[in-house]
């Protein structure tokens, strides 16, 4: 009995030959193979498949399968609701009870119990939170004055540390750049 | 679609998909749990079923289960010690037995044992051991699944190790009785 055509599909008698389970072993692979990318010869299996011809599985299946799909859903949908819902409740359960006072008392207490923290530690901790920052961070701007006019400040601006260090690093003393300054503004007045 | 439509799509084809995975795994049992599995897929894939087309649709996932099954029961069974029956001496290290036992071949002989194979070997096993085509192209070109293909040219390279051994065995007889 030839199985497949010269096409490669499955022939009338093959098909007969798997729905009467008249194939071995390596025929029902090769039908299995062929019946899942070919849908014609899946067409003309199923319609041979007529009510007459199913067979009632020996217990049913739909309980398990629904009941599988049941504990999926609930795992996936309900549980994380569940988890989410506990943990609510938890946290309202804390707070009226005053265990979260509590904790912060605790905190407190702790904090208390520690030596006090030197100002040169303090600036080492803020050290890396300062990097990035423009050095004159202490300038507020003038409130908002039209383009085109001179800004007028009242007083010279401080300078910060750095800007010093900078000065004397590179003009060797500090009104250096402040010298400068006058002389071009004197310049311009004039 | 709904969890209660899907339960009753279960109860009208779970003799359906039963059916199919009967008629190609034996075992009751199994095809049980094939049955099962199917429908688990299928809801899991819902999304994906053509309107119209679930009778269709779920004999393709049972016999795509079914597929999985035997081919792993297969290869299980196939691939035991034993095998290296197959290998020959002075062959190189490593390659497979049956690819050795292809190597020793003449050309044109080999290329009618491949043209000689049946379907579904034959058109597999020329565009990949003729004409040189990658298992990917030759699923292109013969509008298969590359796993199937490669399956397919394993079975197939069997069967021509099968067939050289055999016949070698037949001339190895004939010259004894010649002898004789």
């Amino acid at each position: 009995m030839e199985l497949f055509n010269e096409n490669g599909c499955l022939t009338d008698e093959g098909l007969q030959a798997l729905v009467n389970g008249q194939l071995d072993e390596l025929g029902r692979l090769e039908a299995a193979e062929h019946l899942s990318y070919c849908d014609h010869c899946l067409d003309r299996y199923t319609a041979l498949l007529t009510a007459d011809a199913l067979e009632e599985p020996p217990r049913s299946v739909h309980k398990t399968v629904m009941g599988t799909i049941w504990v999926r859903l609930m795992q996936n949908t309900w549980g994380r609701a569940a988890v989410a819902g506990v943990a609510a409740v938890l946290a309202l359960t804390m707070w009226r009870s005053g265990t979260v006072e509590q904790l912060m008392g605790l905190r407190q207490q702790v904090k208390s119990w520690t030596p006090g923290v030197s100002q040169s530690q303090q600036q080492d901790a803020e050290g890396p939170l300062r990097l990035g920052r423009p050095v004159n961070d202490d300038y507020q701007p003038a409130d908002e004055q039209p383009l085109g006019q001179p800004v007028e400040t009242a007083e010279p601006q401080k300078p910060a540390r750095f800007t010093d260090a900078l000065n004397t690093l590179l003009f060797g003393r500090r009104d250096a750049a402040d010298s400068t300054h006058n002389t071009t503004t004197e310049t311009t007045t004039k | 679609m709904t969890t209660l439509e899907f339960s009753a799509m279960v109860q009208k084809y779970q003799a359906l998909v039963y059916t199919v995975c009967h008629q190609l795994v034996p075992d009751a049992g199994d095809a049980q749990d094939l049955t099962q599995e199917t429908f688990l897929a299928a809801w899991r894939a819902i999304d994906r079923c053509p309107p119209g087309y679930e009778k269709q649709w779920l004999a393709r996932i049972a016999s795509n289960k079914a597929k999985d099954y035997l081919r792993s029961a297969w290869v299980r069974r196939v691939n035991t010690p034993g095998d290296e029956v197959l290998a020959l001496e002075g062959a190189p290290p490593g390659s497979q037995p049956e690819q050795q036992v292809l190597d020793t071949l003449g050309e044109e002989e080999l290329t009618q044992m491949i043209l000689d194979l049946r379907e579904p070997y034959k058109t597999p096993c020329r565009l990949v051991l003729l004409e040189q085509h990658t298992a990917a192209q030759a699923a292109q070109l013969c509008g298969r699944p590359p796993k199937t293909v490669e399956a397919q040219v394993y079975r197939g390279k069997k069967m021509l190790a099968q067939q050289i051994l055999a016949q070698r065995e037949n001339d190895e007889r004939r010259s004894v009785h010649g002898a004789v």
